[in-house]
Parts: structure tokens; sequence; C-alpha cells
């Protein structure tokens, strides 16, 4: 190539598609207007270096925003990578570690844990990463970062300024959000990536039993529905942290993920397949009474007590953001 | 130190002098574009009035004037080298009358401000 197209080709390349040849003709015929009948090596370069970095030409042809997180949200950004990166390190070195005392007596290898340990670590880290950075890319471009409601144009009003101090009852501490961080988090692995640590473990003999909570095949079914309840309940939790206190379409958001969880957990709680069999039996084992007097108090009783405590709950977590955010 | 000083004081001219000269340069561009005009033809007509504009920024600002429908554009392949040609739109004759106004209305203004302070 020779230097008139390798100066284009710099100029060019980070265009989009179907802009890219239109440019590159047109910045070829002006650099070719710029330089004397049959040019020598030393004009070409002359005109090249006056046209200047190919880069900042380029920037000036599409000056959009060619960043993944702006100035105005990295601070954030930096400081809450940190903070999921650390939880969901811990969180995977946790149930990782609780996952090899449990698979006693198999757990003497300590060269499989420590690989383990090491892969599952980074394995996190890397997943942490990708989420966060994806999410603040999204909240980047629907204008959270100006402050702004996320997909709306309006203009800005007086109202819109922030009251100064944020008063304590509108506000989202970051304890708060770190801990709820926490949680999700835990759940969320323990859920994907060993659901066998929920279980009775029962000891004898020197030997330990255990029975797994849930169907492993039947969970599957719901790993999906889970994982999108989960980013979901991230998006906000970014968001939360970004923003720091309540207002309306956060409120709004937050509803909708309870109305989501709630579903799923009535979905989770009334499937008769989820949860295991010989979890029932080992529970009636150790309780004296039959499987099936427990699996009919389970699912007549229990079951329908936890999905009305955690309704209430969400609702009136909905409820009183709604409040904070009118406040 | 001197120097340093000397220098700085230059880079500080420099840049609130391109300042200036950013706000004016659309103006300019659309006032020689009645007629229609390549990138460099463009150039250089404004060299002769003596408004220097970089190769590389003119381009670009034709660009985007292009896609905020002041100008609009057509290749001329009838010549040895193929060409765009840019010209004023419709709306783009009218911005330009618009802006044209304004730019009097705002160095008389000026102007003013300036005399004042000549007077004192």
């Amino acid at each position: 190539m020779n230097l008139i197209d390798r100066y284009v080709f710099a100029v060019t390349e980070h265009l989009s598609d179907n802009n890219r040849k239109d440019v590159a003709d047109e910045l070829r015929s002006n650099i070719e207007d710029m330089l004397p009948d049959s040019p020598t090596d030393r004009d070409i370069r002359g005109v090249l270096e006056k046209m200047g970095n190919p880069r900042k030409l380029a920037n000036e042809f599409y000056p959009t925003k060619r960043y993944l997180i702006g100035p105005n949200l990295f601070d954030s950004y930096i400081s809450l990578l940190k903070l999921v990166i650390g939880i969901t390190v811990s969180v995977m070195l946790g149930v990782t570690i609780l996952g090899w005392v449990v698979s006693f007596p198999d757990n003497s290898n300590y060269v499989s844990l420590i690989t383990d340990l090491i892969a599952n670590a980074i394995g996190a880290a890397v997943q942490a990463a990708v989420w966060v950075t994806i999410i603040y890319a999204v909240l980047e471009r629907t204008g959270v970062s100006e402050g702004q409601m996320p997909f709306s144009k309006k203009e800005w009003t007086v109202d819109d300024l922030p009251t100064g101090v944020v008063p304590p009852s509108k506000k989202i501490s970051r304890a708060e959000t770190g801990l709820s961080l926490f949680f999700t988090l835990l759940f969320v692995s323990v859920l994907y990536f060993n659901p066998n640590l929920i279980a009775i473990y029962i000891h004898e003999n020197r030997s330990t039993e255990i029975i797994p909570l849930f169907s492993e095949e039947r969970l599957a079914i719901y790993l999906v529905a889970i994982l999108l309840i989960t980013l979901l309940q991230l998006i906000i939790i970014v968001w939360k942290f970004i923003q720091s206190k309540w207002n309306l379409p956060l409120a709004i958001a937050n509803t909708v993920q309870n109305i989501a969880s709630s579903v799923l957990i009535i979905f989770l709680l009334c499937d008769r397949q989820l949860i295991n069999q010989n979890f029932f039996k080992g529970i009636a084992d150790l309780a004296n009474t039959s499987a099936n007097q427990i699996i009919d108090s389970w699912y007549r009783g229990t079951s329908i007590v936890v999905i009305v405590v955690f309704i209430v709950i969400a609702a009136w977590d909905s409820i009183s953001a709604f409040f904070k955010a009118k406040k | 130190m001197a120097g340093d000083y000397l220098e700085a004081y230059d880079e500080l001219i420099n840049s609130l002098i391109i300042e200036l000269k950013r706000g004016t340069l659309v103006l300019s561009v659309l006032s020689q574009l009645k007629n229609p005009e390549y990138g460099y033809s463009l150039v250089q007509k404004l060299e002769e009035k003596s408004t220097l504009i970089e190769a590389g920024t003119l381009y670009p600002l034709l660009r985007r004037l292009e896609k905020q429908g002041l100008l609009t554009s057509e290749w001329d392949t009838s010549e040895s080298r193929p060409r765009k040609f840019y010209v004023l739109s419709e709306e783009g004759k009218a911005v330009y009358q618009h802006l044209k106004r304004e730019w009097r209305t705002l160095s008389e203004q000026l102007e003013l401000l300036l005399k004042e302070d000549e007077d004192v």
C-alpha cells in the first residue's frame, strides 16, 4: 500500500461500514487535489502531515460516543467494579470451599481444591467485570450519566436540581446496596454453580449422607428465568449505586423486579417436581413421620406461608420505594 | 523561565483565537457554497479571501453540514478524477441568511462594547 492508501485506511478503518467507502473516496480525491501533478514522495508526506493525525481526523468525521463508559460514570464504575469483583470472588471461594468440605470423604485432594479455587475465582472475577461493564455501558447510552432518566430526552428543569443534601429518608445507602448485592450474588451462584449445597446433611457412622433440596434436572428449567431476574436485579443495584436516591423510574423498575421474582417464587414453590423426593424422606426420617405427611404439610401449608410472606415483603419494598421517590 | 512563560502565553492566545474562529467557521463555509464546490476548491477559495481553514477541519465539516441538511452533495465523475461537490440546499440557504443576520447583530454589539472601552 502506498502512503495515501495507508492514510485513508487509517482514517476510515474505525468508521461504520455504510460511510466508510464514501468518506474514503472523498478523502482520497481531496488529498490528490492538494498534490501537484506527478507528486514526489516528499509532496505526499507534506500534504498528509498537513491533514494531521488520522485518528483526530476520524474523530472529526464522527464525533459520536466512541467510548464504553464516559468520565461522568467512570469513578462510580470503578468503585462498583471493585465491590462486585470482591463480593463475587469471595462468594465463589466460599461456595467452592463449602462444596469441598461437604464432599467428604473424597476431599483429601488439596491440589484439586486449590486449582478449583483459582479457576473459580478467576471465572467469577471475569463474569463480574463483564456484567458490570455491560450494565454501565447501557446506562451510559441511556442518559443516566447526565443525571437524566434513562430513555427520555426530557429537557432539564429546576425540579431536577439535586436538593443539595439528599434527605436520609430518600437516600439509598451504599451499605444497603452492597448487602443486597452480596445476597443476590450468593443466591445465584449457589443455585447456578452448586445447588446441591442446599441440602440436609446426615452424619452417620463416620460418613455423611447428603440429600439435596432440589432436583437438579428440574431446577435447570428455571435457570434462565433465575438468571434474567438476577440480571434485572443487578441493573437496579447499579442504577441505585449511581443515583444513590430513589426516583420514579427506579421505583417502577424495582416493582417490576419484585413482581417478576414473586412470580418465579410462586412457580418454584408450587412445582411438585422441583423438590427432591428423597429430601422429604430425609426430613420425615429425622422427624419420625411419614414422607407423605411432610409433603402434604409442605405444599398445603409451609410453601403457601413462604409465598405470602415473600409477596408481602415484595409489596412493601415496592410501595416504600414509591413513597421515598415522592418525598 | 521567561521563555516558558511566553510559551504558555502563546499557547493560551492560540487556543482562544481558535475558539473565536470556530464559531465563524460554519458561516464562512456556507457563504462560499452558493455554487457547487469540492473540498479542495473550497479551501483555495477561502484562502484567496484570506480565510485560512485546515483541510482536516473543513472536510469533516462539509459532511456534518450535509448530514444536518444544510448542504447537498453529488459526485462528479465526468473529469479524470471523481470529485464530490457540495452546494447549499434550500434549507441551507435559509439558514445562511439567518446566520448572516445574527452575525451582523453580534458584531455590531461587540463593536459597541469594544468601542466603549476605547472611549474611556
